[in-house]
């Protein structure tokens, strides 16, 4: 498959945007500090997240054993791994109250995570009916990685809205 | 095993879960597990609890 000057110039985009937030969060003094028990729940979150990923990979290589590659190309697969790995480990992290840092506000997340998964769906939309699931088509498994971690957030939300754990009996 | 010493010594001095939870730097959901007794927190974290609770270590985790 040859890729266009605009893939690049995308990615380009992708990197940039990710140094833009980061920058803008230096600058507010935002260091993502999380405290012990947090470091603990996304130490395990990340245990689980790799072997999801390596699980996926395994899947990945018998299924291309099984079917070949001709209507999945290798990297999508790996990409579908990555996205796998990285989705497990969010929601496990949300799931036990890790994801955000002590100072973080939800809502920042929600806008950068809610534009990054309507980005990627709107360019894997524009690519759906090329017939092979290629790297073009990984845009809608990142952004069903992104949907699900944003869903996650919402179900989190209203659990401790529903079922208030902290509250001072 | 639910740490109600932890509870009551905050309830003494009037102070929420999560202004707690400011005091020592953590989050409010980490208090919440050490008095469920979810979370075993480490000597740096009880100590930073009992000074600012203003007990000791003794009176707030040893459990007899």
């Amino acid at each position: 498959m040859k890729l266009s000057v605009f893939y690049f110039l995308g990615i380009l985009a992708g990197i940039g945007f990710g140094a833009v937030v980061l920058m803008i969060r230096k600058r507010r003094g935002c260091e993502c500090h999380f405290d012990e028990r947090q470091e603990i729940a996304r130490g395990k979150a990340f245990k689980h997240g790799f072997f999801a990923m390596l699980l996926f990979t395994l899947a990945a290589m018998g299924a291309e054993s099984i079917w070949g590659d001709a209507w999945m190309a290798p990297a999508f697969w790996q990409g579908l791994a990555a996205c796998g790995g990285i989705t497990v480990f969010a929601v496990s992290c949300i799931w036990n109250d890790a994801y955000f840092s002590i100072q973080e506000k939800p809502t920042r997340t929600f806008v950068i995570v809610g534009a990054a998964a309507a980005a990627n769906l709107l360019n894997g939309l524009s690519h759906i009916g090329d017939g092979q699931l290629d790297m073009m088509i990984l845009s809608l498994t990142v952004s069903a990685m992104f949907l699900v971690i944003l869903g996650s957030v919402v179900l989190k939300m209203i659990h401790d809205r529903r079922n208030p754990q902290w509250e001072e009996e | 095993m639910k740490n109600l010493r932890l509870k009551s010594a905050r309830a003494a001095f009037d102070m929420s879960q999560q202004e707690l939870a400011e005091a020592v730097g953590v989050s409010r959901q980490t208090i919440n597990a050490i008095e469920k007794g979810d979370y075993n927190p480490t000597i740096k974290l009880c100590l930073a609890i009992c000074h600012t609770l203003g007990k000791t270590l003794d009176e707030l985790f040893w459990e007899d």
